[in-house]
């Protein structure tokens, strides 16, 4: 039987602050240092004590058994004071019980059953399919879980080193909470103790409301057939109906849009001449796209693999492995400057590009992403240190096909190695120039991003500088036979490389009618990824 | 440039895409067809080859009533995405 004193003794500064809160305990912990605790009265079961005055008595091994005499019923000063005193006192029996992680998970949701409600379980695990993301900081004697749920809200749980659900705490201050049961949820699932079938979480439509829909389908299917200008008056009315009974069916969304677009409807028959087409066109686009979508089975992937607004709507995400290659730096003739940072997907053989800048004056019109198509980059690199700090959680790219924000990191970064860039079939030319005629076929093509692209070389060049033209040429031979033009503006970049040996080179391709040729931007050789990309960079992310 | 282009093609649809559901899909005049074909021309020469296709159905004597309705809707939602992502498009960069 553990004594009251080995109790307080196990409560922690987390604790304490999750408890109530971080001002209020530096005042404890600034309090407690006048404190004089010779005459408190310890023992086994009740512990007695005064704090300016005001008398205080701890008659379980629970924060709910301390009381205060100042008659305060939330966390005052004086508890709190009180706990941090006792913490200093001498046990008699000075055991640290350490912090077990396989304690507090469960291997059945059942096991939640006798502290937490059904329903709360319920929403625990529907944030959890949301895409919640839970993390443990285990310390010697409690771990410290933070789940962070898809609205971006952060909860901090305290588990202590013995398992129960009293002891545990959350920031948000109620004891069994939907956080609690999250983040035993989470790590349970991690750690493969919890398997849940999601397929039965998984949302379904009603067959009264599936009824309904394939109704209001037909109907507008009708209308669109004869169009509005053999609109009947008994149409009309079988719409309003329909309104009705949507909203019977629990459909209150599609019932509403049916409304306003009868209205408009009815605009029509009595051939107002201020009919509102652009509303008309908005709501028979929203009602077939919504009676469409939600006619298709849903996809059978977990929420948090989903991108998009709809499930029924949007398709899985791909997963990805992000490594950034090149920070450029740009400045424009009025001030402005900014950069732009060259990610390479090691999966897909995708580029992406995350830019910003700052403007000097107050122009309207200016814009960061103006920068990223029509300024000049400069040949600087910025240093190194913001190439190892690049955060991806809150980045969208600039032609927002990589929304970073949206996704979810799966695992944490991880080293990029040299061996597997080299042999990464993506870095094949021929592979690389069927992405070019792919991507230069499709609408919206960028000729800056999309022509990014690498060339593995094992030859040593010289190049012949030509100032007229501010840049230099050479010619080297690629894996397949094939002589390539390479064309550098940077002397700096080729200072560096001299040594005969494998050598990737990052740049822009370019091919036009009358010249071919590789404008080099970066070099790289093995050494760089020893020294540089191995303790700064690597993401893998699923987006 | 590219801007007054779109917006020309947008409000070309918006203008027929009206006709259309006025007329309904069974009942598209002559004059509406030749307006849709040269508006599928417009399409393809900027490129969004995907509304090539979805015409087709409104064109052709052979397709059913079903199909029509289907092509139409599909029309519908595809140039609503589409005006969405260009008007992102220039809040993003600019109206020039």
């Amino acid at each position: 039987m553990m004594s009251l004193l080995d109790w307080v003794q196990q409560l922690s500064d987390d604790y304490l602050i999750s408890w109530t809160n971080r001002g209020l305990f530096r005042r404890a912990k600034r309090q407690c240092e006048h404190v004089k605790s010779e005459h408190w009265q310890i023992s086994n079961d009740k512990i007695m004590g005064t704090i300016s005055d005001y008398s205080l008595t701890l008659s379980g091994a629970r924060i709910a058994d301390l009381d205060c005499s100042c008659g305060v019923l939330e966390p005052c000063s004086h508890k709190l004071t009180f706990l941090i005193a006792l913490r200093g006192e001498t046990s008699q029996a000075m055991t640290t019980v350490q912090f077990n992680l396989d304690h507090w998970l469960v291997s059945n949701i059942q096991s939640l059953s006798p502290a937490f409600s059904a329903s709360l379980v319920k929403g625990a695990i529907k944030s959890w399919h949301q895409g919640a993301n839970v993390s443990l900081t285990a310390k010697l004697d409690h771990g410290q879980v933070v789940c962070t749920l898809k609205n971006g809200k952060c909860f901090s749980v305290y588990l202590p080193a013995t398992a129960g659900w009293e002891q545990a705490l959350c920031s948000c201050k109620e004891t069994h909470c939907i956080h609690l049961a999250l983040a035993i949820i989470g790590l349970s699932v991690r750690a493969d103790r919890l398997k849940m079938n999601t397929a039965q979480f998984s949302e379904k439509i009603a067959p009264s409301q599936l009824e309904q829909i394939v109704i209001l389908d037909s109907w507008l299917d009708q209308i669109i057939a004869h169009g509005l200008n053999n609109l009947m008056p008994a149409q009309l009315s079988h719409g309003l109906g329909l309104v009705t009974e949507l909203n019977q069916a629990d459909l209150p969304n599609l019932a509403s849009r049916l409304g306003r677009f009868l209205a408009v409807l009815s605009n029509v028959m009595r051939h107002c001449i201020d009919v509102n087409t652009n509303e008309l066109i908005a709501e028979l686009t929203y009602l077939s796209l919504t009676t469409h979508s939600l006619q298709q089975s849903v996809l059978p992937q977990p929420g948090y693999q989903l991108t998009g607004e709809h499930k029924r709507r949007y398709v899985a995400q791909r997963l990805s492995g992000l490594m950034p290659v090149m920070v450029e730096h740009w400045q424009a003739s009025s001030g402005a400057m900014g950069y732009r940072n060259y990610v390479f997907d090691l999966e897909l053989g995708d580029w992406y590009c995350f830019s910003d800048g700052r403007r000097v004056d107050t122009e309207r019109q200016w814009s960061s992403k103006n920068a990223y198509h029509n300024q000049q980059c400069g040949q600087y690199y910025l240093n190194d240190l913001l190439l190892s700090q690049i955060d991806l959680e809150t980045k969208v790219s600039s032609d927002h096909t990589l929304q970073c924000r949206v996704s979810t990191l799966v695992a944490a970064p991880q080293p990029v190695n040299w061996q597997l860039i080299w042999n990464n079939p993506l870095l094949a030319i021929d592979m690389q120039w069927q992405r070019f005629v792919q991507q230069s076929l499709q609408v919206g093509s960028n000729k800056v991003m999309d022509t990014l692209g690498w060339l593995k070389t094992l030859d040593s060049y010289q190049l012949r500088w030509q100032p007229h033209r501010h840049y230099g040429e050479a010619t080297l031979m690629s894996e397949c036979g094939q002589p390539i033009k390479i064309r550098d503006d940077n002397k700096r970049v080729l200072k560096e490389w001299t040594n005969q040996q494998p050598t990737l080179l990052f740049g822009r391709w370019y091919y036009d009618a009358n010249e071919r040729y590789f404008e080099v931007l970066k070099v790289f050789i093995e050494s760089d990824f020893e020294e540089r990309l191995l303790k700064s960079v690597g993401a893998r992310l699923l987006c | 440039m590219l801007a007054d282009e779109l917006g020309q093609f947008f409000e070309r649809w918006q203008y027929l895409s009206m006709q259309i559901i006025n007329q309904g899909t069974n009942n598209l005049n002559i004059s509406t067809l030749n307006k849709l074909r040269n508006w599928q021309q417009h399409a393809l020469l900027l490129g969004f080859s995907p509304l090539i296709s979805l015409c087709e159905p409104l064109l052709s004597q052979e397709s059913t009533c079903d199909q029509r309705v289907k092509a139409l809707c599909q029309l519908l939602q595809y140039m609503e995405g589409l005006k969405k992502a260009s008007v992102r498009q220039w809040i993003d960069n600019g109206i020039e």
